[in-house]
């Protein structure tokens, strides 16, 4: 495809049920009343020359360039800001507005260097092209008047600069900051001639700037341009493609020269981010190409041996036997496997196939079991399906927001924008969170009710919550008797109207104020929409899944369900963790959530595929890793995941592997957790893969290959090549043969083909018969499992306890710069923001321990013990400390523990009781012996 | 965790079957077998919701 230039129609469009005639140009335009001119003559196939207007931002009326005539009005309005009225009669090309815009445009060139032919922005500038249609000739002005050609460019951001001399002050990058991003960390300083768009006064690097490129994009000419094409030179071919970091799941062009890509652009058309990205999506995509990355097959006899580059034959073979040998000696159940959420819905679908077929078992678990499993259970248990209710756009009609455990500024940015959005527009918010992030308050969103919990004590919380909408008779009876199990609905009403859940007892127990909780569960009943957004501070926790069904009630109670702008939605950490679960990686489902015991399903699949299909529930991961020390499992194909990092109590973890006689890890560096594996079979990036990923919002989207396989295959014919040398047949001809199986034999995906997508972008499973586009909303009419049902959430206290000697509560998240284990962001610019994970602590915990900010501090828990630098802050709570896991070196997760979530051994992260006391020395001298254990 | 699972599903009616079905659903026939032993000689240290699930499973 060569380079993709979508139409800009100058203005946003506008919904409404009226609409005006207008003549334009001498052609009739229908459109909905309140359209702009310059939006209808786009409509109408008419350009009206501009540089101020761009149709993802309001009208600003600033540049004078679209200027036309209308029958009967006086002067020369500017068709950006002048609305169509009905039979109103517009020429956008006359010899008045001609000259007055070649007037207009001699003065902007008066002021610009002249270099075109120099400039990065060389063919890709609106100036430019605006020159060029109003048909400039020569500037009458001279250039050696006042300008601003020699000033300074801010180079200070390692993705982009800005050139202040080729600025036109058009105010497209302060809006877009401001109207997009909402950060409005840009502003224009002076006044006049003076006027500079400003980063606050600083430089950019320094300012509140976020870098989501926002600014960059919406620059008409080269002052905000990516330093890619300033060094490497402009684009000449686009391909389609999902970004592969949080579940937000961007649409972006891939921009390339050649085979090189030059840049990431989000695409107007993604229905996920609608043309927004984030600092990751948008340029942290470095790794892929990063000197580190490992693109032969390797194996070695034992983990202290060296690794030895191979053939993929060779690799193959070798982990073949040594996955068969291990299955003689210890049985048919020794071994299993990972799938990842990092890889597209195909790779995973053959990975659990292969275990469930070629390994003859069902011990198949994926990452998404130390993230969401909780969300899978606990909304199946109450809805009927494992997914959230909503498009993401479905925020934009809420009234009332209540985030809970979940930090969308900084770990779901795009979607945070859509949030910031409606609350400029005067929408409410409701959060849930021990610690006091941005989302809780920044300089231009607050929270009307922080809830500010004590790690682990969040179903206290929502339950208080229920229990005042019961007992102030909030509850939305009308829907509540149509909707739901009304036999269920009394028992929970019941249940949650005892004196244990008041506010008032659960003050004591959360530290969260009664009248707090009163006044933000009477927001959240009476506002006509309110919408529940949950993250990983919900499902990390010893009682996820309960949490989980708490907020389902609290939805199902106040009819905040099956309609736009309400709902419960889980914002997934990785880009495809919905589509690994919805692919069959449990260990007790089949694709789709159909449990493995269900007879006429296993019949369906092992017609499907000719093998024999096991009935019962194969091991999770944390059964995997107690079997391997147990002696009892000793092989483990682990595809693009980094265990020995991102689960809980490393040290179990690091045992474990290093007790199994064949580990494959399948990735796309030798990561921890290949440290311990005998066979490394190199990992594709997602520049690479053709397939699908599916984000929160159970949108399927294509991900396309933008390069050649850097290792010779596709991951998923490494999986077949694998699956075949274990004695079983698995071959398909493309990634699209894979999901037109999947489509086979799972309902909820019937209708979905790479053909369909390719036609329509994306679709919101289910998409089957009966919804053949998919389904944005879901239980719009009823629920997918019928009636809704209202399940009992009794508190029940995490084992985790402080004590004397661990009296502090650590509970870990993540930041915006960097990603998860830091695997692929640590190996971009992004480590500019974050160069090495540090302990958020209270100033009077810091205090009372002798820590100064800034300095090493000896973290430990009853597992594990590590070194971080301090940062003394208030957004901490006295009692908790906060890190993030994105440093292998620091290595949260040898603290966490291995309590976890009761239902789906998901781990509490959240909750573990720590100590903290002043260090020399850094983290270097505490590291997890890996040698040690491997034997070196 | 056997312990937890008893804790967390609630109401009075049908609990033991509520959890042998959760034991059933969730757990590796070793790992049932397993508990199965250990809570025949630890019977003391469970609920009876749990130990009738036992049974329910056990006779299944």
């Amino acid at each position: 495809m060569t380079i993709l230039k979508e139409p800009d129609y100058g203005t946003p469009a506008v919904s409404n049920d009226q609409s005006v005639k207008v003549k334009i140009d001498g052609i009739d335009v229908e459109v909905p009343a309140g359209t702009s001119v310059m939006r209808a003559a786009a409509e109408a196939g008419i350009q009206v020359p501009k540089l101020c207007a761009k149709d993802s931002l309001n009208a600003f009326g600033s540049c004078r360039m679209c200027l036309v005539e209308i029958d009967g009005k006086k002067g020369t309005p500017a068709s950006c800001t002048t609305p169509c009225e009905q039979g109103m009669v517009v020429k956008t090309q006359t010899p008045k507005v001609e000259r007055l815009r070649r007037g207009v445009m001699e003065l902007y060139i008066s002021d610009h260097p002249l270099d075109c032919l120099t400039c990065p922005a060389n063919g890709d500038c609106e100036l430019q092209d605006m020159a060029g249609v109003v048909g400039l000739r020569d500037v009458r002005y001279g250039f050696e008047g006042s300008n601003h050609l020699n000033e300074e460019t801010d180079s200070s951001n390692p993705y982009f600069s800005y050139d202040s001399s080729k600025c036109i002050v058009c105010n497209r990058c302060v809006r877009a900051c401001d109207e997009i991003q909402g950060t409005l960390a840009l502003t224009i300083q002076g006044r006049g001639f003076n006027s500079r768009v400003s980063a606050g006064g600083t430089d950019f690097m320094s300012s509140e700037c976020v870098s989501c490129g926002a600014c960059v994009q919406a620059c008409p000419t080269a002052t905000l341009q990516e330093k890619n094409v300033i060094d490497l030179g402009m684009p000449t071919r686009t391909v389609l493609t999902t970004c592969a970091y949080c579940g937000v799941g961007c649409s972006f062009k891939a921009e390339l020269r050649g085979d090189e890509l030059i840049r990431m652009v989000p695409y107007k058309d993604g229905g996920a981010n609608e043309g927004h990205s984030c600092v990751k999506g948008r340029f942290a995509w470095g790794y892929a190409t990063h000197p580190d990355r490992k693109t032969k097959p390797m194996i070695r006899q034992k983990i202290s041996d060296p690794w030895q580059e191979v053939s993929w034959e060779e690799a193959i073979s070798f982990a073949a036997t040594g996955l068969k040998n291990v299955q003689q000696k210890y049985g048919k159940q020794a071994i299993g496997g990972i799938t990842s959420s990092r890889c597209t819905n195909e790779e995973v679908f053959v990975v659990q196939k292969m275990i469930r077929t070629a390994f003859g078992n069902n011990n198949v678990d994926t990452c998404a079991r130390v993230c969401h499993s909780p969300t899978g259970y606990g909304l199946k248990q109450t809805f009927g399906t494992s997914a959230g209710t909503q498009d993401f756009k479905s925020v934009a009609k809420a009234d009332v927001i209540m985030v809970i455990g979940a930090n969308p500024f900084a770990a779901h940015p795009v979607f945070a924008s859509r949030m910031k959005k409606r609350l400029r527009q005067g929408a409410q918010l409701i959060v849930l969170d021990p610690r006091e992030t941005e989302t809780v308050k920044n300089p231009h969103v607050e929270a009307k009710h922080h809830l500010q919990l004590l790690p682990g004590t969040n179903v206290a919380v929502i339950n208080a919550l229920a229990h005042v909408i019961v007992t102030e008779k909030l509850v939305d009876e009308e829907f509540v008797k149509e909707r739901c199990d009304i036999e269920a609905f009394e028992a929970w009403k019941e249940f949650i109207a005892l004196p244990e859940n008041s506010p008032e007892v659960v003050e004591t127990i959360s530290g969260v104020n009664a009248q707090e909780i009163r006044n933000a569960a009477r927001l959240y009943a009476s506002a006509n929409n309110s919408a529940i957004y949950y993250g990983l501070g919900v499902t990390e926790h010893s009682q996820g899944s309960t949490m989980v069904m708490g907020m389902a009630n609290l939805a199902m109670a106040t009819g905040n369900i099956g309609r736009d702008g309400v709902g419960v939605n889980p914002l997934r950490g990785q880009n495809n963790v919905q589509g690994s679960c919805d692919m069959g990686s449990f260990p007790h489902e089949y694709s789709g959530y159909r449990h493995v015991g269900d007879d006429s399903v296993k019949e369906l699949f092992e017609s499907m595929w000719n093998a024999p299909m096991q009935t019962e529930p194969g091991l999770r991961i944390p059964n995997m890793l107690d079997a391997a020390i147990a002696g009892e499992f000793k092989g483990i194909y682990i595809q693009g995941e980094d265990i020995a990092q991102s689960d809980p109590n490393v040290k179990h973890v690091k045992e474990a592997l290093a007790s199994m006689e064949m580990v494959i890890v399948q990735d796309l560096f030798i990561n921890e957790t290949a440290q311990f594996a005998h066979v490394f079979l190199p990992g594709t990036s997602f520049l690479e893969k053709d397939g699908t990923f599916t984000n929160a919002e159970r949108r399927i989207n294509r991900v396309r290959p933008v390069m050649a396989s850097k290792t010779g295959k596709s991951e998923w014919e490494a999986t077949c090549d694998l699956a075949k040398a274990m004695g079983y047949e698995m071959d398909y001809e493309n990634a699209a043969q894979i999901m037109d199986e999947i489509a086979k034999l799972t309902p909820t995906f019937a209708g979905v083909s790479f053909k369909l997508l390719d036609e329509v972008g994306s679709v919101q499973w289910p998409c089957n018969e009966k919804a053949p586009l998919g389904t944005p909303i879901m239980h719009v009419d009823q629920f997918v499992r019928g009636k809704g049902n209202f399940v009992e959430t009794p508190y029940v206290p995490t084992e985790e306890k402080t004590n004397r000697k661990f009296p502090l509560l650590l509970t870990t998240g993540r930041i915006l710069s960097q990603y998860n284990v830091g695997a692929q962001t640590r190996r971009t610019a992004n480590v500019a923001w974050y160069p090495e994970d540090v302990l958020e602590i209270h100033e009077a915990d810091a205090h009372a321990r002798g820590i100064k900010d800034d300095s090493w501090v000896h973290l430990q828990s009853r597992v594990g013990e590590t070194v971080l630098r301090a940062k003394i802050s208030d957004r901490v709570p006295a009692g908790v400390v906060y890190t993030t896991f994105h440093y292998p070196v620091s290595g949260a997760n040898v603290i966490t523990t291995e309590f976890s979530d009761w239902a789906t051994n998901c781990p509490e992260y959240k909750v573990t009781a720590v100590e903290c006391r002043p260090s020399l020395r850094g983290p270097e001298s505490l590291l997890v012996n890996s040698d040690a254990l491997v034997g070196k | 965790m056997g312990k937890q699972i008893s804790l967390n599903i609630p109401g009075e009616e049908k609990r033991a079957e509520k959890i042998a079905g959760h034991l059933k659903s969730f757990w590796t026939p070793k790992m049932r077998e397993e508990f199965f032993h250990y809570i025949e000689t630890n019977k003391s240290e469970f609920s009876q919701e749990l130990i009738d699930a036992v049974q329910i499973l056990k006779t299944k």
